[in-house]
């Protein structure tokens, strides 16, 4: 894997990616100070535009797989602080910023009480997110990976909707420790087998690739890692902490979380199958299997379920099984297929909760017992819901398409069931999907007299409703009417990372070469 | 090179203006439908009536210069060497076809205009309209395979929008979803057919992949060409998974003559034609997607013969021109096909607006056996509608279809029992047209004894805008019959003009056609019985007993049952397709079913509509006429008319018992209660003891409803309380009242003929029927306690004993899995044990 660095300073002359991460942090300690709720909310909403103008500046160099945008100096242990952007995370950054401003705009309506605190928590998330996302450095990745679990359990604790928050959070936060624990032994067992090797930066992603590492312990890694990665993903039989939580958590601010989650499957693009190719070449049908287990098992229980929420939580279970199938087929287009339908379902998914938050400010709870009939009384909200849902369905000219599709043709390449896996997995996908619209969405609203809010008195989208949905919108059309762009984009780095999965990480440097690192450290 | 831009940019507009209309009008609706209609219709017949000239001219490119040519607008998606181009391909196919989309889309949009005006979705519908019409250019001009797949997925979107434009009618949302969902399955087997394209060909462009044919063999040419076929299916309603279409005429008429009629329909065809190569090289798969075809053909023959409603005889009608498409193609015939295609096009659109001006006249009375308005009051109409029949029964036949003239060699049987088959649709055809016109217009006298309660004698006449509305559409069907005498005819057939502006794309072919002899003779005998049934139902019927649907079927009662029923692969696919699909715990999760079902009330009855017999949209249309129909949209009130009440019956009546065992007891009802119905007046004794029976079962069936039984209980027992109800209605006496406005169940139909029987049909059959009364009565009794039994049966060890079907128990297990697995303990000791395990496994 020949990987070229540009440093920061030469490309556009200031740290970029620290600035990504530390304008949130700053303006969440501005908010600390700042008491008036108002201006508060303006500086952090002018804030999020600012990082996601700057997130929308990151250069995405096509066909390239270079590393850009780096910024690197030693830390201790070993540990670097090693940031950069190539064609598999660039896009993370520029989607994070969107979704967090987003939700700062759905901000006030969502957050009953203490916004400023809540509007803290959001930008911390974002920081920690796009951390995590430019991280080259495994001990900082995991350290920002960990971070993220902080302003989440603030988020679903202080500002969750259900009646059993704490416990959901709690759940949350110690099945994330475990998995992070696990992880980290992944990482030390790499930083071991590194400083064996007699490297500096023991955890350095590029200097780990140049490693060698026998199959016993790629195996081992591969499994830490895995364990990390799965819970985050989610992956079955994982995932049981999600629907808690995306029925307790809070009503918007779980859109960017959704985001989040996207870290684990990116995890093992940027790392596990990069760091340990033999060992996923080995283990990919379990890949696989548990990616269609967890699609199909997902798609069945949203089938049955009332609440938009919980439903949800099944439906990116469901689609984690695509994005699996497409990653652990291991060549070009998987991947392609995979990141890109990473993205798509950043977006759809959280469209989708949007607007789940939508109807929960206006009726108390995205249930099948309370909606129905909405297209009639809110005919522009029950749009937005089928146009973004249409985009999880993976229709042509919604991104979900593009994905599914290049998914389709890597999973072919492998194995014909794994194609079979994924064009059933669509099939799923739109029965569950117009099951719930055509109960909730369509026909009668349904009678509840308990409740002052009804179908039949709540009020159409609203305006910032209405920027959130058109920005989803236009990004879902985006990416399935010319997915050049992106798909450029990731080009190189892909290219790139499928070569070194073929190369594997047994042999050491006499066949492959060396990782080119710029020898010369930053120079200030 | 600088005479092709204007030439690009004309190709690139066709294009973009349906789409900027269906932009315009969507963000309107967005931002609140501020535009009064006229705007709204005006963008959208402005851009549509733009997209038809350019068609036009660029077809006129065409004649004058017969290259294929491609325009590329830009890079759409790439993957390695795979690369996908937004762009089109115009020859004499694509520039045919552009022909048919926009022309017929632009006169549809302009009928609409008078049609849907009143309509308070008037902006949504439009919307749809343009967006389908650029959906539908973006499949005929694409050049790939993949700018197919996207037409055609986007096509499915404007059917599932249009199917649903009544949303609030939950059977008009069902059907919606049901035409996505079968749709669905179809197009899993054209994505494994692009990908088997792009593995085998590298590259999923037309003109590269027919350039390379030769690098395949036969059988991955009949994998690809299968695997086409199956979405092909999917699209143009072919058996096995043509059940949506008759459902889909719950949408708005215009729509459904340009979606379900016109132009996406015959997407398949299109698909096959376009990949004649790669067919001819597969002759398995041609034989295949004849005999599709053919069977296809028959079924809707027989389908059509048994129906009584206009849209429903209109969409068998479809599918049995589309079968005799897929026939044409798996004769290797395309150039017959496309002309079928584009004849299909006029003649279909033609009958199906003049459907809502009969409606207007009919009001409320879609079923054409009710109908008793005679010619004298609608000439015009009836002259309109009796042309587009006969032309409609002319096409196979003028459309090429004798082909006896033309070459010499023998042929093999199969072609012969194929042309057969062709032929005795074709004759199906002219019977059930013909008898829908005649139905409709010259039938005065008979049916009316039960729909008195409306006390309307006379027929409306339509709004003057909508019979002014007809002469566009007469002039198509003009210029249509002028193509016929001009040198067209008969169109597609070798060495005619058509097929010669076709033959840079479409070679022509031998009759390929081979198959097995067994399977050759069983269609032929099967044919025979077909034949003989359709004239003697034909002359029977039409001679003596005009009023008698389906004379020579009916005795067969069965075969009847089993035609009007559409073969129950609608029930069949419920049970097998759609069921486990949509509902793997619906059924047994108690939570869900309580909270469902209370809070939406029941959800089934609309829903089930069999056939489209009496689609709201009629009722709307007749409500409207009498003045009701601000009532009807606003009808979450309770009824307050009696034209409401008969509604919401109506909707009840429409429930209907789904699979393969509802379908037993409901036919065993049927038979019940037409024994029943004649007897009802006169032996109090029988009646008494029925009521016994009925009551208690439906008692015990309350019961069981009460208790909400899960998994298969609870759906049979709704059907077992469809029937009790039915039943006891008979028996009740309020027979009467209901007859009149049946839905076309095989129990309506069995006590509606009965009716006449006795009613019309004079003293002598009357006495007939009287005297086999004894028997009836045994006859009755074993089968009513045959039912008994059955569904105590079924429902006693099936719930007691714990026999749920399969899917039950896949559903509830992976519920119980979920409900376990969503314990922290348990997914804490999930991950130590796998953890434990993939260490152990990596170490050992």
């Amino acid at each position: 894997m020949n990987l070229n660095e540009l440093y920061a300073t030469q490309q556009v002359g200031f740290p970029m990616l620290s600035a990504l991460i530390f304008l949130p942090l700053g303006i969440l300690l501005m908010l600390g100070v700042i008491r008036d709720q108002k201006m508060g909310y303006q500086l952090a909403l002018w804030g999020s535009v600012a990082e996601l103008a700057l997130a929308g500046m990151v250069p995405m160099r096509e066909f390239s797989a270079d590393m850009q945008l780096v910024e690197r100096f030693g830390l201790f242990m070993g540990m670097e602080y090693h940031l950069g952007v190539d064609g598999i995370s660039a896009l993370f950054v520029p989607l994070t910023a969107l979704l967090t401003l987003l939700a700062i705009l759905y901000a006030e309506p969502a957050a009953k009480t203490d916004v400023r605190q809540y509007l803290m928590a959001m930008l911390g998330l974002e920081a920690t997110m796009v951390g995590a996302f430019v991280s080259l450095d495994l001990m900082l990745f995991w350290v920002f990976f960990v971070l993220e679990l902080f302003p989440s359990y603030l988020l679903i604790t202080k500002w969750g909707t259900g009646e059993k928050r704490r416990e959901a959070a709690g759940f949350y936060v110690t099945i994330m420790a475990a998995g992070s624990a696990l992880m980290l032994a992944g990482i030390l067992m790499l930083g071991m087998n590194a400083s064996q090797a007699g490297k500096e930066h023991i955890f350095d992603f590029l200097t780990l690739l140049t490693v060698p590492l026998s199959d016993k312990t790629q195996s081992l890694v591969f499994f830490m890692l895995f364990f990390g990665l799965a819970i985050k993903a989610p992956i079955f039989p994982f995932h049981t902490w999600m629907p808690r939580v995306l029925e307790q958590g809070p009503v918007v601010g779980m859109s960017i979380f959704l985001v989040g989650l996207k870290l684990g499957t990116y995890g093992f693009l940027r790392f596990v199958i990069p760091l340990v190719p033999d060992a996923s070449k080995e283990w990919f049908w379990l890949m696989a299997l548990l990616g269609t287990v967890g699609m199909v098992y997902g798609a069945a229980i949203a089938m049955i379920q009332t609440n938009l929420r919980r439903l949800l939580a099944f439906a990116s279970l469901s689609h984690m099984g695509v994005v699996m199938l497409g990653i652990f087929s291991l060549n070009f287009a998987g991947f392609q297929g995979g990141l890109l339908q990473m993205i798509n379902l950043g977006i759809a998914g959280a469209g989708l909760f949007f607007i789940a938050g939508f109807l929960y400010t206006r009726l108390g709870q995205p249930d099948l017992s309370v909606l129905g009939g909405v297209e009639r009384h809110a005919p522009v909200l029950a749009m937005t819901f089928l146009v973004i849902g249409l985009a999880g369905i993976g229709l042509p000219g919604t991104g979900g398409f593009n994905g599914e599709h290049l998914v389709m043709i890597g999973a072919y390449k492998v194995h014909w069931l794994m194609a079979l896996a994924t064009g059933i997995g669509t099939v799923l996908t739109a029965t569950y999907f117009f099951r719930y619209f055509l109960l909730g969405f369509l026909g009668e609203p349904s009678p509840a007299p308990a409740n002052p809010h009804t179908v039949a008195t709540m009020p159409d989208i609203q305006k910032r409703e209405m920027v959130i949905a058109t920005a989803l919108a236009a990004m879902i059309f985006w990416i399935g009417l010319d997915s050049g762009p992106f798909l450029r984009t990731m080009d190189g780095s892909l290219k790139a990372l499928e070569q070194r999965v073929q190369q594997g990480a047994t042999v050491h440097t006499a066949t492959a070469p060396a990782v080119t690192v710029s020898v010369a450290r930053q120079g200030q | 090179m600088s005479d092709l831009l204007p030439f690009d940019l004309v190709v690139t507009l066709i294009v973009a203006l349906p789409l900027l209309s269906a932009v315009i009008n969507g963000t309107n609706l967005l931002f609140g439908d501020r535009m009064d209609y006229h705007t709204v219709q005006r963008v959208t017949c402005s851009a549509l009536l733009l997209s038809f000239l350019g068609s036009v001219y660029v077809f006129m490119q065409v004649l004058a210069d017969p290259t294929p040519r491609e325009v590329i607008v830009y890079r759409w998606l790439f993957s390695g060497d795979l690369n996908v181009n937004v762009a089109f391909l115009i020859d004499s196919l694509s520039g045919i076809m552009m022909l048919v989309v926009t022309g017929f889309s632009f006169l549809i949009a302009v009928f609409s205009i008078n049609y849907m005006h009143k309509d308070y979705s008037f902006t949504r519908y439009f919307s749809a309209f343009g967006l389908f019409v650029f959906a539908m250019l973006i499949l005929v001009m694409g050049n790939s395979y993949v700018m197919l797949f996207f037409g055609w997925e986007a096509v499915g979107v404007c059917s599932y929008l249009m199917i649903g434009h009544y949303y609030h009618r939950v059977s008009a949302a069902k059907a919606g979803t049901l035409a996505f969902v079968m749709n669905r399955v179809g197009d899993a087997g054209f994505l494994m057919g692009i990908f088997l394209i792009a593995t085998n060909f590298k590259t999923v462009t037309y003109s590269e992949v027919f350039a390379k044919l030769d690098t395949i063999d036969e059988a991955t040419a009949t994998a690809i060409g299968l695997s086409l076929l199956l979405g092909a299916i999917g699209k143009s309603a072919q058996l096995p998974l043509g059940t949506w279409l008759a459902k889909a005429m719950e949408g708005p008429t215009p729509s459904s003559a340009l979606i379900h009629a016109a132009t996406m329909v015959t997407a398949g065809v299109y698909m096959i034609v376009r990949s004649n190569e790669l067919y001819n090289m597969a002759p398995n798969a041609l034989l295949v997607v004849a005999l599709v075809g053919g069977m296809t053909a028959l079924y809707g023959a027989m389908v059509g013969a048994t129906l009584s409603d206009i849209k429903g005889i209109l969409a068998a009608s479809t599918t049995t021109q589309l079968g005799l498409m897929f026939l044409a193609c798996g004769l290797g015939a395309y150039a017959v096909a496309m002309f079928h295609l584009v004849a299909h096009a006029f003649l279909k659109s033609y009958l199906f607006l003049t459907a809502p001006s009969i409606l207007h006249h009919m009001h409320t009375k879609p079923d054409i056996t009710k109908r008793e308005t005679t010619r004298d009051q609608i000439p015009f109409i009836y002259w309109a509608l009796l042309v587009g029949s006969l032309l409609l029964v002319a096409v196979p036949f003028l459309g090429g279809w004798w082909k006896s003239t033309h070459g010499g060699g023998a042929m093999p049987i199969s072609w012969y029992v194929l042309m057969g088959a062709g032929l005795i649709s074709a004759f199906a055809i002219l019977y059930y047209s013909a008898r829908l016109t005649r139905k409709v217009f010259i039938d005065e006298a008979h049916g009316h004894a039960s729909h008195d309660d409306h006390g309307h004698g006379k027929a409306h006449h339509a709004p003057t805008v909508m019979d002014l509305m007809f002469w566009p559409v007469t002039i198509l069907v003009m210029v249509g019959g002028a193509g016929y005498v001009l040198g067209l005819l008969p169109g597609g057939v070798e060495g005619t003009w058509f097929q010669k502006l076709l033959a840079p794309v479409v070679a022509s072919q031998e009759f390929p056609v081979g198959g097995h002899p067994v399977l050759t003779y069983l269609l032929m005998a099967l044919l025979a019985v077909m034949v003989f049934s359709s004239w003697f139902t034909a002359l029977y019927l039409e001679r003596f007993k005009p009023e008698l649907p389906g004379w020579v079927l009916i005795k067969k009662r069965w075969l009847y049952n089993l035609s009007l029923g559409r073969f129950w692969l609608e029930d069949i696919y419920e049970v097998l397709v759609v069921k486990p699909c949509k509902a793997l715990g619906h059924q047994l999760d108690r939570l869900d079913t309580g909270i469902i079902d209370r809070a939406v009330g029941a959800p089934a009855p609309a829903g089930k509509i069999r056939t489209a017999v009496s689609t709201w949209e009629d009722q709307y249309l007749g409500l409207e006429a009498v003045g009701a129909k601000q009532s009807l949209v606003e009808s979450a009130s309770p009824a307050h008319t009696q034209e409401e009440e008969d509604l919401h019956e109506d909707h009840v009546r429409a429930s209907e018992p789904t699979g393969a065992v509802g379908h037993a007891i409901k036919v065993s009802a049927a038979t019940t209660g037409w024994v029943e119905e004649k007897i009802i007046s006169r032996e109090q004794g029988v009646v008494g003891w029925l009521t016994r029976v009925a009551s208690a079962d439906a008692a015990w069936v309350e019961e069981k409803i009460v208790r909400q039984e899960a998994g298969v209980a609870g759906w049979l027992t709704k059907v077992a309380a469809a029937d009790a109800a039915w039943l006891e209605r008979k028996l009740v006496g309020e027979a009467t009242g209901v007859m009149g406005k049946a839905m076309m169940s095989a129990a309506d139909l069995a006590g509606g003929v009965e009716k006449h029987f006795i009613g019309a049909g004079g003293s002598s059959k009357a006495d007939q029927s009287l005297g086999i009364h004894g028997g009836m009565v045994e006859l009755n009794k074993i089968i009513a306690a045959m039912t008994a039994s059955v569904e105590k049966a079924v429902f006693d060890e099936g719930v007691h004993k714990g026999a749920p079907i399969l899917s039950g128990i896949f559903g509830s297990a992976m519920f119980q899995v979920e409900e376990l697995l969503a314990k922290p303990a348990v997914t804490g000791a999930i991950l130590v044990l796998s953890v434990v395990a993939a260490v152990m496994g990596v170490l050992s």
